[in-house]
């Protein structure tokens, strides 16, 4: 019964006379299984016009598009990226940075005088501990 | 400005495939197939103003692809032939025995010679109506052909295909 439909379905096909649905069909029953051995080379050229229905173009070729359509995306992205390189700079410099060192003045220019002043000022420091240890 | 660009990439930019079959019927190169669907699709974005006029979308980037293959070879043919890239369409089915696999290759070798050998509005209307499944409407607003002349270089092509195959085939038998 399908065979006699196909076989004039392909009548018509070769007429030129067949639909875009009747096509379909006729494509369907030539990828399946029990395809009669007169019919083979009409299953090779069902299968042909499939394997050519898959040829692609580069998988970049999306994407290449897409940024000349869209470049848009990528500069924000980029102002972003800039944005938090500036802010992480920033906050490294600042953690970074020593604190500001106390300057020093000499308070005496002879160093006799300057070990006697640094002995006394021990001595009363030592002088204020031992009060302090002894009162308990 | 959202609106174009979202109208773009859910339904012209998935047409890419189609287009590219169709620039690589004609030029034959896959580098070339690709510029000129890039550079179509581009320049169809430049005039999203204009897509409210068009009365669809899809002819008119098939149309602008084609036109774009067909100045690229009148450019190409005054300087010089197109060259042929054999390898493009080689495929390799692991599943079929050895001797299989190369009677197949063969048959389709064969019928894309054919195919590659028709007059170029013949391949034009065997590519969009058996590999794209187009309309007879839909392939005469591409090609700027009238519905009769679209039914005759089908006629045509097909028989050509099945001729180019039945000579095969009993070929086969008679030395076989």
């Amino acid at each position: 019964m399908e065979r006699q439909r196909i076989a004039a379905l392909l009548e018509r096909y070769w007429q030129a006379e067949t639909t875009v649905e009747e096509e379909r069909e006729l494509a369907e029953y030539f990828r399946g299984p029990g395809v009669p051995p007169e019919w083979e080379s009409y299953r090779e050229i069902f299968s042909f016009f499939e394997q050519e229905s898959e040829v692609q173009p580069g998988e970049y070729l999306e994407e290449r598009i897409m940024q000349h359509i869209y470049p848009r995306r990528q500069q924000r992205m980029a102002w972003w990226a800039a944005a938090a390189v500036i802010i992480l700079v920033s906050a490294l410099i600042y953690l970074i940075q020593p604190a500001p060192k106390a300057t020093m003045k000499d308070t005496y220019d002879d160093p006799q005088q300057a070990l006697a002043a640094v002995q006394k000022a021990l001595l009363t420091v030592s002088k204020k501990m031992n009060e302090g240890l002894h009162r308990n | 400005m959202s609106m174009s660009l979202e109208v773009f990439q859910q339904r012209i930019l998935p047409m890419k495939d189609k287009l590219y079959r169709l620039a690589f019927r004609l030029l034959q190169n896959v580098q070339e197939a690709e510029d000129i669907v890039q550079e179509t699709l581009i320049r169809i974005w430049t005039k999203r103003g204009e897509w409210g006029q068009w009365q669809s979308l899809e002819a008119y980037c098939m149309i602008a692809v084609r036109n774009g293959c067909l100045d690229r070879l009148r450019k190409q043919r005054q300087r010089l032939t197109p060259v042929r890239e054999d390898h493009a369409w080689e495929v390799s089915s692991p599943d079929k025995d050895p001797q299989e696999k190369m009677m197949a290759k063969e048959t389709m070798t064969r019928i894309r010679k054919c195919m590659d050998g028709l007059p170029q509005q013949q391949q034009l209307v065997i590519q969009l109506r058996e590999i794209e499944g187009f309309s007879y409407n839909e392939i005469a607003e591409v090609l700027d052909m009238t519905m009769d002349q679209v039914k005759v270089n089908l006629f045509r092509a097909r028989n050509a295909i099945k001729q180019s195959i039945i000579k095969e085939t009993s070929s086969w038998n008679g030395n076989g």
